[in-house]
C-alpha cells in the first residue's frame, strides 16, 4: 500500500528539493508583483491589500526575503515546522498581493505551497508520536518519512481536486471534442515553429482526437491518487501526469514547470539513480503508538474546517 | 453455507476500521491519505488560497464560439501579435480589450489574461512614426467556430486595428 524509492535513504535531498522549488518559484512571484506594482496603467490595484501596498515594489522583494528565511530554515532543518510555516504565511500574503493585481491567482505557485503544507503537515504528525524523542537527531527520519507522506498527499489532492472541479463545473461533457480545440485557440491557434503547428492542426482539425485528448486529460489527472500508492505505481502516475504536462506546453504554451518539478523529485528512483549511501537509521524509528495523535486531528479537522470557513475570501473564476 | 474468507476479511475491515488502518496500512499510507483528504475537503470550501486550490482553471465547458487577437498580413497569414513590432496604428494606441466593434457572445471573446500580455507588448512597440520596413498588417479578433464536424474550426476576422508593423525575422533594408 504504500512505498518510496527513498526508504533507507537520507531525504535530505528531498527536503532540500521541496524548499529551493518553493525558494525560486517565489522568487518569480516576487518578482512578478514588482513588476505588476510598478506598471499601474496595466495592472491596476483592485482591492484593500493592493491599494494599500500601492507605490510600493520593493516591498515584494522585502516579503521574498522573509519567505526565502522560512525555506532555509525548513532546508537546513533547523527548526523546519516553524521555519515553513513561517515561509507559507508570507507566500499568503504575496500570493494575495498578486491575485489582487493580476486579477486571478497564479495556480503555479500552488503546487510548491501545497507540497510544503503537506511536508509540514507530515513533520507535525511525526513530531506528535516522536514526543521526547523528537529532538534527537535520529528523530529525523521518521520525521522526514511521513513529511514525504504529506507532501505526496497534497500534490495528488491538486490533481484529483483538478479533474473535480472539471467534472462538478461541466460534467463529462467536459471531455467532449470542443474543449481541448477551444484551449489551443484561445492560447496558441498559431506556432512559428513548423512542426509545432502541425501538431496543433492535427488536434483542430480532428474532432476525434481532441476528444481522446480531454478525456485522457481527466483519467490522468484522476491518477493523481496513484501517487498515494507504492513507488512504482506512483512513478507511472508522475510520467503520466508530466506527459500530461508536456502536451500542455506543447499545445497552449501554458508551461507548469513547478508541480513537473515536484513530480520529478517525489517520484523518480534519485537514491537508486545517484547509488546513495544506506541510511541504518531511516527503518530503525518506526513509532508504535497510536497512528493518529488527538493533536494531529484537531489540526487537520481545524485546517479542513478553516477551508470552508475562509470560503468567502477564497478566489472565485 | 459458510461465507468466504473475503467477505469475512471485508466484514471485519468495515467493522474495525481504525484497528485496520493500523494493522494494514504503513503509517506514511495513513498520514498521505489524511493529509490527501484535509487538502481536498479544505480546497473544496475555499476554491483558490493559498496554498489551498482547487485548480479549477478552464473547468467550464468551452463555448461555441471561441476568439483570439492575432496580426493578419498582407499575405493573409495569421501569426501571434508578439512576433511583430515597430506599431504604427490607426488609432495610435488601439486598446485591444475594447471589442465592442466586434459582435458576439462576451464568453467568446478572447481570455483577458492574453490580451493584456498582448496589450503590453504593443504599447512597448509602438512607433511615433512609420516604419520604412514595416509592412501593412491588422490585428484582428479571430472567431473560430467550435462545431463537431471534421477540418479546420471555420472562423470569422474582425479587425481591431490597422497598422504597419515590422515580423521579427525581416531584415531592414540597406
Amino acid at each position: 500500500m504504500w512505498s518510496s524509492y527513498w526508504d533507507g535513504y537520507s531525504r535530505a535531498p528531498l527536503r532540500i528539493g521541496v524548499a529551493t522549488i518553493a525558494l525560486l518559484e517565489f522568487a518569480v512571484e516576487a518578482w512578478a508583483v514588482a513588476s505588476m506594482v510598478a506598471d499601474p496603467a496595466h495592472f491596476p490595484a483592485t482591492g484593500p491589500l493592493s491599494l494599500g501596498l500601492q507605490g510600493l515594489p520593493y516591498l515584494a522583494w522585502g516579503i521574498y526575503a522573509l519567505v526565502a528565511a522560512g525555506l532555509l530554515a525548513l532546508a537546513t532543518d533547523r527548526r523546519p515546522i516553524a521555519g515553513a510555516t513561517w515561509a507559507l504565511a508570507w507566500m499568503l500574503l504575496l500570493s494575495q498581493w498578486q491575485t489582487q493585481l493580476f486579477g486571478s491567482p497564479s495556480r503555479n505557485s500552488f503546487f510548491p505551497g501545497a507540497a510544503v503544507l503537506g511536508w509540514t503537515l507530515g513533520s507535525v504528525w511525526a513530531r506528535a508520536l516522536q514526543g521526547s524523542l523528537a529532538d534527537s537527531s535520529a528523530a529525523r527520519s521518521i520525521r522526514e518519512r511521513l513529511a514525504e507522506a504529506g507532501a505526496i498527499g497534497c500534490i495528488g489532492a491538486a490533481y484529483v481536486g483538478s479533474a473535480t472541479s472539471k467534472l462538478l463545473s461541466a460534467g463529462v461533457t467536459w471531455a467532449d471534442a470542443s474543449q481541448v480545440r477551444a484551449l489551443v485557440l484561445w492560447q496558441s491557434p498559431v506556432a512559428t515553429w513548423g512542426w509545432l503547428l502541425d501538431y496543433r492542426q492535427t488536434l483542430l482539425m480532428n474532432p476525434g482526437y481532441a476528444q481522446i485528448a480531454a478525456v485522457a486529460t481527466l483519467t490522468i489527472e484522476l491518477a493523481g491518487l496513484l501517487l498515494l500508492f507504492g513507488k512504482r505505481l506512483r512513478l507511472l502516475a508522475a510520467i503520466a501526469i508530466l506527459s500530461l504536462h508536456v502536451n500542455i506546453i506543447l499545445l497552449c504554451t501554458m508551461p507548469y514547470l513547478e508541480p513537473m518539478a515536484l513530480l520529478l523529485l517525489l517520484a523518480l528512483p534519485w537514491p537508486q539513480i545517484f547509488r546513495a549511501v544506506h541510511d541504518p537509521k531511516d527503518r530503525s524509528l518506526v513509532p508504535t503508538r497510536a497512528a493518529l495523535p488527538r493533536r494531529v486531528l484537531a489540526l487537520l479537522t481545524l485546517l479542513a474546517a478553516l477551508g470552508w470557513i475562509l470560503a468567502p475570501f477564497g478566489w472565485r473564476g | 453455507m459458510t461465507r468466504p474468507r473475503s467477505a469475512l476479511i471485508l466484514s471485519w475491515m468495515l467493522s474495525h476500521p481504525a484497528a485496520w488502518a493500523k494493522r494494514r496500512l504503513p503509517l506514511a499510507a495513513i498520514v498521505a491519505w489524511t493529509v490527501f483528504l484535509t487538502y481536498f475537503t479544505a480546497a473544496r470550501g475555499v476554491q483558490n488560497l493559498f496554498p489551498l486550490s482547487v485548480f479549477d482553471m478552464y473547468r467550464a465547458h468551452a463555448p461555441e464560439v471561441v476568439g483570439r487577437l492575432i496580426v493578419v498580413d498582407r499575405g493573409d497569414r495569421p501569426s501571434e501579435l508578439v512576433e511583430w513590432h515597430s506599431f504604427y496604428c490607426a488609432p495610435d494606441r488601439p486598446v485591444l480589450r475594447d471589442l465592442k466593434a466586434c459582435s458576439g457572445d462576451p464568453e467568446s471573446r478572447p481570455i483577458g489574461y492574453v490580451i493584456r500580455d498582448q496589450q503590453l507588448h504593443l504599447d512597448a512597440h509602438l512607433s511615433a512614426e512609420p516604419d520604412e520596413d514595416a509592412e501593412p498588417i491588422t490585428i484582428s479578433m479571430r472567431s473560430y467556430r467550435l462545431v463537431d464536424r471534421p477540418g479546420a474550426p471555420a472562423f470569422t476576422d474582425c479587425v481591431v486595428a490597422t497598422c504597419t508593423a515590422r515580423h521579427e525575422r525581416s531584415r531592414p533594408r540597406r
